[in-house]
């Protein structure tokens, strides 16, 4: 089982107003450790790591929609820059509508889990990760 | 430039991208390897683009690292390549860089011969012992045409070695004088054109060509794709078809009656009802076609709803068409490994065909179907 996820830039969602929409997209089967990665670059104090939308299914399905909404995102993913790839530019509904649209489209079978992911409720995922 | 600080950022290119599309009323693909000129040539009146839109359009998908220097340089004025009419006996071969002649490659050009075609060979020009030879070292088989066909002047585009040595042009210390310079550049040039740096004409691109100049085979494939929702892309996006080859192979399939792209058709029709966004996916709609063809040569009468039940189980089991064409191979291979077959299949197209029926019979079975070479 994987995980194809939403997150949005922490800077854009605590303080829209001044910061520019942005989001990653990405996909992992180990939800523990990419969440650590992120939360590294954050104090715990001042912001949490999540996924803002996660979307679970087989890692066929999963790599495949990757793939496509690679594709298709093309225009507004940044790629230049160590660091800047995964960023998506522009609104994050746009982006939602296209994952769902693709997912509705494609086919995928992949399932919505309906709730923000964090290290703090990740054993909802139910993919028999290790924590610690 | 940022909200907060409004300081310019470094080069992003996907943020010049969109900035130069910004000026088109339709967007259009700008990747390392292809500039959509088809769609991009939809903004302007006639089709037609202006050759500065295209150049802009380079230069922003390359980014300033790999621009070259700025210069201006006039090639009439201020270069050594020329063009002009020359007469047959005062042109030469030169075999340091023309190896052979073959007579069966002018038979051939021959054949699809036509005066709008020949491009200009090059050559390199220079006086010997008070002889000005010009020698051909790009084209010598077309200027072998020409005068077949009756040319009486062969236009030549030629480096002037004499304007050269005129102009003191240094050689460098490799060469021992520049007539052997002269021909080192044309043998460089030789292979820089016509291997090193030649771009091959992709499927696709011969595809649209042939559209274009309505070839009858092609328009009547790039009708079924239209009629399927589907149209002739170069990458695979949403509702585009990149298996040209293939297509056209599948598409030649005849029934009894020699009708061409009937099952080519169908297996479209399914592929778009049942996974209506997805490009073409090769290894569903090729054994799809090839399993409708089997079933009329064999009797079996498929109604629309296999078309539907199979699609709908696809679906559920296995997700979007990649996927499915991935599970179905693997099932295949699994079946392989722990069954075994006397005659394994030897292609993809097959080992999908004999695990769709397996799905089928499996998972349906409503309908009969052929039996599959391998089963499972």
């Amino acid at each position: 089982m994987k995980l194809l996820y939403v997150k949005i830039c922490p800077f854009y969602k605590k303080h829209p107003d001044l910061y520019e929409p942005a989001c990653k997209v990405g996909i992992t089967g180990h939800p523990e450790v990419r969440l650590g990665v992120y939360q590294n670059s954050y104090s715990h104090l001042n912001h949490t790591a999540t996924f803002d939308y996660v979307w679970a299914g087989d890692t066929r399905n999963i790599n495949n929609i990757e793939k496509t909404l690679k594709t298709q995102l093309d225009m507004s993913i940044e790629k230049d820059g160590r660091g800047h790839s995964e960023w998506i530019t522009g609104s994050i509904g746009m982006v939602l509508e296209q994952i769902n649209d693709t997912i509705e489209g494609y086919r995928y079978n992949v399932t919505p889990i309906g709730e923000e992911i964090s290290i703090d409720n990740l054993d909802k995922l139910n993919l028999g990760v290790d924590k610690t | 430039m940022s909200k907060t600080t409004g300081k310019v950022g470094a080069y992003n290119r996907q943020t010049e991208i969109k900035q130069f599309l910004k000026k088109f009323e339709k967007p259009f693909d700008m990747k390392d390897d292809a500039i959509d000129t088809r769609t991009m040539a939809e903004n302007y009146p006639h089709g037609i683009i202006p050759l500065e839109d295209i150049s802009q359009a380079i230069d922003i998908v390359l980014g300033p690292n790999k621009r070259p220097e700025v210069r201006t340089f006039d090639p009439e004025l201020q270069g050594y390549l020329h063009f002009d009419w020359y007469l047959w006996d005062q042109l030469y071969l030169w075999p340091r860089f023309q190896r052979d002649v073959a007579p069966n490659h002018i038979f051939k050009i021959e054949g699809d011969w036509d005066d709008t075609c020949p491009i200009v060979p090059c050559a390199i020009r220079v006086t010997i012992d008070d002889v000005v030879y010009v020698f051909i070292w790009d084209g010598h088989h077309t200027v072998q045409n020409m005068k077949r066909q009756g040319y009486t002047k062969f236009p030549v585009w030629f480096l002037d070695v004499d304007k050269m040595i005129e102009d003191g042009v240094e050689v460098p210390e490799e060469f021992d004088d520049i007539v052997e310079f002269a021909v080192n550049k044309a043998g460089t040039n030789m292979v820089r054109i016509n291997s090193r740096n030649k771009r091959k004409l992709s499927a696709y691109d011969e595809f649209m060509i042939l559209l274009e100049v309505k070839d009858s085979a092609t328009v009547s494939m790039n009708n079924i794709l239209n009629a399927t929702g589907y149209a002739p892309k170069r990458h695979p996006v949403e509702g585009g078809f990149t298996q040209i080859k293939s297509g056209q192979t599948i598409f030649e399939m005849t029934d009894d009656y020699g009708t061409k792209g009937k099952y080519f058709k169908r297996a479209l029709a399914f592929q778009k009802r049942t996974w209506p966004m997805a490009p073409a996916e090769l290894e569903v709609w090729r054994p799809m076609a090839l399993l409708y063809k089997q079933c009329e040569i064999e009797g079996f009468t498929l109604d629309e709803q296999f078309d539907i039940e199979l699609g709908e189980k696809l679906v559920e089991l296995y997700g979007d068409p990649s996927s499915t064409q991935e599970a179905l191979k693997e099932l295949y291979y699994d079946a392989l490994h722990e069954q075994g077959f006397t005659e394994p299949r030897i292609h993809d197209q097959w080992r999908v065909y004999d695990a769709l029926i397996s799905v089928y019979k499996n998972k349906v079975g409503r309908l009969d179907l052929p039996t599959a070479q391998c089963r499972f």
